[in-house]
């Protein structure tokens, strides 16, 4: 019975059918009342009439009887008398209507008064009899038939006061009736009206949200995924299945965006995995290079020992100290490219290759460091600095015949570190600049370079450390200066 | 659409209930005439008359019921002739009414049965013309001597004191009743005092219509004025007057104030009217009969003062 409680289609069906059997049930029973109570009128109209019919029958015959009692004394007539006596008596009470304001009934009260003092007279007539008083009871029995006929007249009366409230009703029943048949075929076309409106209301109900639900179908169809629910309410059961139907397409749209990011990370995933493998191949060349190189640092270390140690011997202090720095930066140079350093680490490798430098180049070359202490932790790829630096020393001096200047520089930048190398050598001509600002390092030339590493593969070294999160620009006037900056997340 | 529809429902149901409601109205309206019944008066007075339909009757009947709903009392009427007065009275006396009003055109006929309603404790006004010796409780009517003086003076005023004055008596008016001596002794009076004044013709319009009268009296050259004591008569009159061409050559007292009378003196063909006041009658006598039935001690002879209208 829960369906009861529910707004259910079952319900909404069996309301349906069960309001349109009571409009026509209480059609028929107003029908049925409307008519029975005109036939009650009907009845009522002639009623008075035949009762009041039936009395005058009963005082005839009392009258008979009481007449034949006084003559027999009979005791049949007796009883017979006692009988007629109480049933007029039951009369007299039946009609006693008191003062009515309404003439006929008053009338009825005039004769049920007037039969009272009727019985009256007969039982005073009786009982003369009784006591063999045969003057008074010839005189008692000649007062009631004088009073019976007295009776007679206000029967007469009130019969025609009963005809003239008949009439009186027929003529407001038949006045009236012509509405009341009015009223009872305006129910019906109303009661016919009412149902077509509630057949009409019941199939839109039940087949509105079946529509709307095939128009969502479409629009799925179309790609709309964003359906809205409905405003209406029409049963539980549409309601379950709008419900329903809804979530089925936001779950597809989620689903649909779940595919779309996930060839998107795989996209991702994939570009990914191509730049892994670009850069493993840049490491892995850069790799064979160093393993290449490193057939000559077995030997030159064994070679640079054994120089050291002579010149030890022999006490000669520059070439040891030469030796020793030529060593360490070999010593850096020759470390995986994937390893971490910090600023400082590179500067220091930068300083050895600067005395190694400037024992070849004397006078005629002059570096020049500033390291913040505030960067000098931070850490970053290997080999960066001085690629950048043999880049200045190759290319920037070539033309030069007095001494050049090459500045090393870290600092703080808000949240950046920025590392720089400027020359005063002779500057990069214009669209080479461009082409080394967009990054296109394939045309520039990286022979001589100790490490072997050019511009490219330290850009893509910065890169993959810093996953992107890095810049390296070139400034450069042609025949005056050139300044690469690097820069790069500060801790 | 939907809205609509609903609204449409609305509507129909509210249609269906205002039919229903019209429909049980008028079913409501048929039965309650029947419905009457239980409502009850507190005291049932019978009246026995033996005027029959008039003007002055129509407006004592009017009295009647206005004084009745004022009251709370019911009324039934017994119109009687001479040969039923005995089973009249006797058939008020089985009906156990509480009060009787006799107005007949000579109470005097009905003493003996006042007096025996008077026995039974039934109070009896008595209306038009007085009989004391009944035993009535209050006599309800016009002094009719002052009222035959004012007419005689204005049947005497409109001929100039010279001529033959006629009284058509309407229903009103019996032969033998005091009212009526009482009015032709008033006329008298004054008559007796004037030379040339007569007085001689007393006809009835109960016995012979109006209209026979009034042709016949016009065959009578003396006859200068002719007095009226019912509207209807006056009416009779002047339609024989009008056609005998006769109109103010003999001159029309009247009584009452029919729109006709009232008519007939704005044009001057009726030279007065004396008009009763038959409606207070009516009203006065149940206003009696109440104070009688709330144990209050009442005048036994009530005078209701007439009106002449006159066209000036």
């Amino acid at each position: 019975m829960e369906w009861i409680l529910q707004n259910t289609l079952k319900r909404k069906v069996i309301t349906f059918v069960s309001v349109i059997l009571l409009c026509f049930l209480s059609g028929f029973i107003y029908t049925f009342f409307v008519t029975s109570s005109i036939t009650d009128q009907v009845d009522r109209m002639f009623t008075t009439s035949q009762e009041l019919k039936i009395m005058r029958e009963t005082m005839t015959e009392f009258e008979n009887t009481v007449d034949n009692y006084l003559a027999t004394k009979s005791s049949d007539s007796f009883v017979q008398y006692l009988n007629l006596s109480s049933t007029l008596n039951q009369i007299s009470n039946k009609y006693a209507y008191g003062k009515s304001l309404n003439s006929a009934y008053l009338q009825l009260q005039n004769i049920s008064s007037m039969l009272g003092a009727y019985t009256e007279i007969a039982d005073e007539a009786v009982a003369y009899k009784r006591g063999r008083n045969t003057e008074k009871y010839l005189e008692s029995f000649a007062e009631l038939l004088l009073v019976g006929e007295q009776i007679d007249r206000k029967v007469e009366a009130v019969q025609s006061w009963d005809f003239s409230l008949n009439l009186q009703t027929h003529q407001a029943l038949s006045k009236q009736l012509v509405t009341i048949r009015l009223g009872l075929v305006s129910m019906t076309v109303l009661l016919i009206i009412l149902s077509v409106l509630f057949v009409i209301s019941f199939s839109r109900n039940v087949t509105r949200p079946i529509a709307e639900l095939s128009s969502r179908v479409e629009e799925i169809s179309r790609g709309h995924y964003v359906l809205e629910p409905s405003e209406e309410v029409y049963f539980k059961e549409a309601s379950v299945l709008e419900a329903a139907f809804i979530n089925m397409a936001v779950n597809i749209k989620r689903y649909i965006e779940e595919l779309k990011d996930k060839v998107e990370t795989e996209n991702q995933l994939r570009r990914s995995e191509t730049e892994k493998l670009r850069m493993e191949n840049l490491l892995n060349q850069a790799e064979l290079m160093a393993l290449q190189s490193q057939i000559n640092p077995h030997f030159l270390f064994n070679t640079l020992n054994a120089g050291l140690q002579l010149a030890t011997i022999e006490n000669a202090n520059r070439t040891s100290l030469f030796l020793e720095d030529l060593s360490d930066m070999f010593r850096y140079n020759i470390q995986k490219l994937d390893n971490q350093v910090t600023v400082k680490d590179e500067f220091r490798n930068a300083h050895n290759y600067y005395d190694i430098m400037k024992v070849r180049f004397g006078e005629a070359l002059e570096f020049e460091f500033e390291l913040d202490h505030e960067v000098e932790d931070v850490t970053m790829p290997p080999l960066i600095l001085q690629p950048l630096i043999e880049n200045a020393l190759i290319h920037g001096f070539k033309s030069q015949m007095t001494a050049g200047v090459i500045r090393v520089k870290a600092y703080p930048d808000q949240n950046w570190v920025l590392l720089v190398v400027e020359d005063n050598g002779d500057g990069i001509q214009e669209d080479v600049l461009e082409e080394l600002n967009r990054k296109t390092f394939s045309k520039t030339p990286k022979g001589g370079h100790t490490t072997g590493l050019g511009l490219e593969n330290v850009y893509e070294r910065l890169k993959h450390y810093y996953q992107n999160k890095c810049e390296m620009t070139f400034e450069s006037v042609y025949g005056q200066y050139t300044k690469v900056i690097l820069k790069i997340p500060g801790g | 659409m939907h809205r609509w529809i609903r609204a449409l429902e609305v509507m129909v149901i509210t249609l269906l209930v205002i039919v229903s409601a019209v429909v049980v109205n008028r079913l409501g309206a048929v039965r309650e005439i029947q419905a009457q019944a239980t409502l009850t008066a507190d005291y049932h007075v019978a009246v026995i008359t033996d005027e029959t339909a008039s003007y002055g009757m129509d407006l004592f009947v009017e009295g009647l019921d206005a004084a009745g709903i004022n009251f709370n009392m019911v009324y039934e009427m017994y119109e009687i002739s001479e040969t039923a007065i005995e089973a009249t009275f006797q058939a008020v006396s089985l009906t156990d009414v509480d009060a009787v009003v006799v107005k007949l055109s000579n109470n005097t006929f009905a003493r003996e049965w006042i007096q025996a309603l008077k026995e039974e404790a039934i109070f009896v006004v008595l209306i038009g013309n007085d009989d004391p010796e009944s035993n009535r409780d209050v006599y309800i009517g016009t002094n009719k001597y002052q009222m035959g003086k004012e007419v005689a003076t204005l049947a005497g005023e409109a001929i100039d004191h010279s001529g033959e004055i006629a009284v058509i008596f309407g229903s009103a008016y019996n032969e033998n009743a005091v009212a009526y001596n009482h009015f032709i002794s008033g006329m008298t009076d004054i008559v007796k005092n004037s030379w040339d004044l007569k007085l001689e013709r007393f006809q009835f319009s109960q016995e012979k219509r109006a209209e026979v009268i009034t042709d016949e009296l016009l065959n009578i050259s003396d006859v200068g004025v002719i007095v009226c004591t019912d509207p209807t008569d006056v009416n009779r009159a002047m339609r024989v007057l009008v056609d005998r061409n006769a109109v103010g050559k003999v001159k029309v007292i009247g009584n009452g104030l029919t729109p006709d009378i009232e008519s007939y003196i704005e044009q001057d063909i009726v030279f007065a009217s004396i008009v009763e006041d038959y409606k207070e009658l009516g009203y006065l006598s149940m206003t009696y009969l109440n104070d009688l039935f709330q144990g209050k001690t009442v005048s036994g002879y009530v005078n209701v003062p007439y009106e002449v209208i006159r066209s000036n």
